[in-house]
């Protein structure tokens, strides 16, 4: 599993699922938790953290940069492309989590999820993480 | 058909005949299936259309491509017809380089796929069809979202003009191939405050424009769950349009739709109401 001192963002333009993730985030023990409302603001929170963000938790629809969007751009991105990156999605429709799978997405987690359900998917995410390191 | 070595199952519905390719498929699979195809067929008073999804493929190898083909021609040969449903646009890119995407006729969804073939469903009633996975997905939803435990309880018919019974209204607009419609999942003030305490992790004692989104978001997740099975049976959902609307004695269906119908839910935080309004497009 993550270090629980790894600095999360987490990104949705829906201020109450962000707190719902965050809510999630606490009690799984994250301590270093950052929301931000679309994938602009989140690249550019990204790009200029120091230390890095060291997870991602995005939805998929939001306006302005979407999930996808942003992780492209994170994948495109020399210094960003290794962080671990988690999509949110409402609908379990299996195009869209191939196209996800495509841009390089971690793993995914469908609304509505408790916590057991983000711990498992984080402990995917953190494995595939170990393994894309180790080469 | 259930041999869970297969490659893909059928159904015999009524009026056709109803093929899924599953995504394990493979060219040993085909060989198999080529074998079979008489089996596929049915007997003679199974033979019927037969409606292929390919939805769980974004490309199906050549060997499938060519059993796919000896299908489609036995099919049209017994005098019927046959449609593709779940084709990708990748999948469409690859039937078309390889020159069969008029003998893989597809369209965008079963229901098209029916009429297409002249396939005659038994009418459904709309509202309470439509309104059962929403129902499903509205216990499931609170249930691991928020921890509650709710239950429908009463079932009844409003006049849509009259003002929606809960204080706080998520709205979701629907646009579909058969109806138009809306779901309103509404809650007076105290369940709803309840539930976003349960939701966020804090107490909340009065409503606030924060709490505002909630509701939308609620019946956004809601939606999502309950949009895949509304089109596994058939419904197509093309759109929906999310809102929220807040206030006492607000009322938010369109007025074209005479009657509404209302499912009353209990929970150990109180009650609310799911509201279901449906017309012809």
């Amino acid at each position: 599993m993550f270090d629980l001192k790894t600095k999360v963002l987490v990104v949705d333009d829906m201020l109450t699922m962000r707190k719902i993730i965050s809510k999630i985030l606490k009690e799984i023990g994250f301590t270093d938790i950052t929301e931000v409302p679309d994938g602009k603001i989140a690249f550019e929170k990204l790009s200029n953290s120091e230390p890095k963000f060291g997870l991602i938790v995005s939805d998929w629809n939001m306006p302005n940069m979407t999930g996808l969007e942003l992780l492209e751009e994170v994948r495109d991105d020399v210094d960003l492309k290794g962080t671990p990156f988690l999509m949110v999605t409402a609908e379990a429709e299996q195009h869209q989590v191939a196209e996800a799978v495509r841009a390089g997405v971690d793993n995914y987690v469908i609304k509505p999820f408790d916590t057991k359900t983000l711990r498992a998917k984080l402990e995917a995410v953190h494995k595939k993480y170990l393994n894309k390191k180790a080469g | 058909m259930s041999d869970p070595n297969r490659q893909f199952s059928l159904k015999r519905l009524e009026g056709y005949n109803m093929f899924t390719l599953h995504s394990h498929a493979n060219a040993s699979g085909a060989k198999l299936f080529e074998l079979d195809i008489d089996e596929v067929l049915g007997q003679e008073e199974e033979v019927s259309h037969f409606v292929v999804d390919l939805s769980e493929h974004e490309s199906i190898n050549q060997a499938w491509v060519r059993a796919l083909l000896l299908l489609v021609r036995d099919v049209k040969k017994s005098s019927f017809d046959i449609r593709f449903i779940g084709v990708n646009t990748q999948l469409r890119r690859q039937m078309k380089s390889l020159g069969v995407d008029t003998a893989f006729k597809s369209v965008p969804s079963l229901s098209i796929a029916l009429k297409e073939l002249g396939v005659k469903v038994v009418d459904q009633k709309v509202d309470t069809a439509f309104v059962n996975p929403f129902l499903n997905a509205t216990i499931q939803v609170l249930k691991i979202q928020a921890q509650v435990e709710a239950k429908s309880n009463r079932v009844f018919l409003k006049e849509s003009s009259t003002d929606s019974l809960g204080d706080i209204s998520g709205v979701i607009g629907i646009v579909a191939e058969k109806f138009n419609g809306a779901i309103v999942v509404t809650f007076p003030e105290k369940t709803f405050l309840a539930i976003m305490s349960n939701m966020l992790g804090e107490t909340f004692t009065e409503f606030s424009s924060d709490l505002a989104d909630g509701a939308g978001e609620l019946v956004n997740i809601i939606f999502g769950q309950a949009k895949i099975e509304l089109n596994n049976l058939g419904f197509g959902i093309k759109t929906a349009l999310p809102s929220i609307i807040v206030g006492e004695q607000h009322h938010v269906t369109e007025t074209q739709m005479k009657k509404t119908l209302v499912v009353q839910f209990e929970s150990d935080v109180g009650q609310f109401f799911i509201e279901v309004s449906t017309s012809q497009p």
